[in-house]
């Protein structure tokens, strides 16, 4: 049982003369199992916070505690193996490597783990299979279709056995049925699998699939499902 | 009249042994006696005649430019000259290994230090477009090394990517480049009618240059490579 802990999150970009408080005293708690969605108008911060869950970004006060650890606290040179650990991302624009077949970019995570070629392979086979794609290894990106696309970041950003599965709004670029597909497909593997998932959307059509959800405006929150704050 | 002939000029002039020949500062027809391996000369033609059938063409007749001294023991060649120095002062004496030397550093002396500077340009040029190769290669590609920056590649990993790239481009720049040289050298020292020489060890430095060339090329990349920001693939 794993806990993802955001404390007071505030992110201001730019410097003095053109601040701009992107996230302010951001907090909530996620366990194994469940599937966070975070909401609110494009500019609200979702993507900021993302970033600040995943490492990406540092925050300017407060902090991210994984399993007690804190995430904001590592020395840069330590933020990429804990991402490459403990962290998988899921993007809005798939993001896989368009020169690399579907099984190469699954198979990336464990490459630079250090695993060996042939076992990283059948892995990456095997998790493929998992998504309905084991007749599609061989292809490369641009003959995917959008949810195929996506089914495949999803196998890549599981590949590591992450304790956290972060996504930034994962189903813009599908057609509805193909996104609620997608969204299922993570909150699933939450379930299964015991993963914290947080998925950001602001799509409301995905609201009942969530186990919380998190509403964000001007970088306050400004809803915690659906009851006002 | 007879004449001694360089082997390679056989097939340039078409001519065999007992063939004859003439020069059209001449009109003596000369027979091609024999055939001398080797002495290729930079810019200058060589044949072989008897002192006697040179007369005609010597300004001062009876005199020499230079003459050899074959010695019964080569080992005492040192010796010969300095004795045969103090009793002819008028003239420059050299044993062989003396003689070889000069001819060497006097050729060296004025070609060595073009030489080197070619090779230093050469350098620098494949720095350059080596460097370029990958900068360009890394700007284009700086999305996909976010996306390995956000999946956790280390910094560390992504510079071994950036390296191979870097080697492999220098590589195939060497290979083509080692190719091209051959064969042009080939032809042109062909052409000069001079030997073409290219040792392992010429290689090798060429190679040893080449390694160090592709790591200077890839320090403008890597620090392309280390401002790429991976928040960026989550934009547009
Ligand atoms: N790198 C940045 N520098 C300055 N401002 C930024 C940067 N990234 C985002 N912002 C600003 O912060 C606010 C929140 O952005 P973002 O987190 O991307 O929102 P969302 O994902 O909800 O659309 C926006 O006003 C945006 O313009
Ligand atoms: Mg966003």
């Amino acid at each position: 049982m794993s806990i993802l802990i955001a404390e007071n999150l505030t992110k201001v970009y730019g410097r003095k003369g053109a601040r701009l408080v992107a996230l302010d005293q951001v907090s909530f708690e996620a366990k194994s199992g469940e599937t966070t969605l975070i909401m609110g108008p494009s500019g609200s911060g979702k993507t900021t916070l993302l970033l600040l869950l995943g490492t990406l970004l540092c925050p300017t006060a407060g902090r991210v505690l994984l399993d007690g650890r804190s995430l904001s606290d590592l020395k840069v040179g330590d933020l990429s193996s804990a991402r490459l650990q403990t962290i998988g991302f899921v993007f809005q624009h798939f993001n896989l490597l368009a020169s690399l077949t579907a099984i190469q970019n699954v198979m990336v995570p464990r490459l630079a783990a250090g695993l060996g070629k042939k076992e990283a392979e059948r892995q990456a086979a095997v998790m493929l299979d998992r998504f309905g794609l084991a007749k599609r290894q061989h292809a490369l990106p641009a003959d995917l279709s959008g949810g195929e696309q996506q089914r495949v970041a999803i196998a890549r950003a599981l590949m590591n056995s992450p304790t956290l599965l972060l996504a930034d709004e994962p189903t813009a670029n599908l057609d509805s049925r193909t996104g609620h597909e997608i969204v299922q497909t993570l909150s699933r593997t939450a379930k299964e699998e015991g993963k914290i998932v947080i998925i950001v959307s602001h799509d409301p059509r995905i609201q009942d699939i969530a186990d919380r959800v998190i509403s964000l405006e001007d970088g306050k929150i400004k809803e915690r499902d659906g009851r006002k704050l | 009249m007879r004449l001694l002939f360089r082997r390679r000029w056989q097939k340039k002039f078409n001519k065999r042994v007992g063939d004859s020949i003439t020069f059209s500062e001449s009109d003596a027809s000369w027979r091609i006696a024999g055939l001398v391996p080797g002495a290729a000369s930079f810019g200058n033609y060589y044949a072989w005649i008897t002192y006697p059938a040179a007369q005609p063409f010597v300004t001062v007749p009876g005199s020499v430019s230079f003459a050899y001294i074959v010695l019964d023991h080569p080992a005492d060649a040192e010796a010969v000259a300095s004795s045969l120095q103090s009793r002819y002062p008028h003239l420059n004496i050299r044993s062989k290994a003396d003689l070889v030397n000069e001819e060497k550093h006097s050729l060296g002396d004025s070609f060595l230090p073009i030489l080197q500077a070619i090779l230093v340009i050469a350098v620098l040029i494949g720095i350059a477009v080596v460097g370029l190769t990958i900068y360009t290669a890394t700007v284009d590609k700086s999305r996909e090394f976010g996306i390995l920056k956000a999946i956790g590649l280390s910094n560390r990993q992504l510079y071994g990517t950036m390296l191979v790239q870097s080697l492999a481009v220098t590589a195939l720049g060497l290979l083509i480049g080692a190719t091209l040289s051959f064969g042009v050298g080939y032809l042109i020292m062909n052409w000069l009618d001079l030997g073409f020489e290219l040792t392992a060890a010429d290689i090798g430095l060429v190679a040893g240059l080449a390694v160090v060339m592709a790591f200077l090329a890839s320090v403008v990349p890597v620090r392309r490579l280390i401002t790429i920001d991976p928040a960026e693939v989550f934009k547009s």
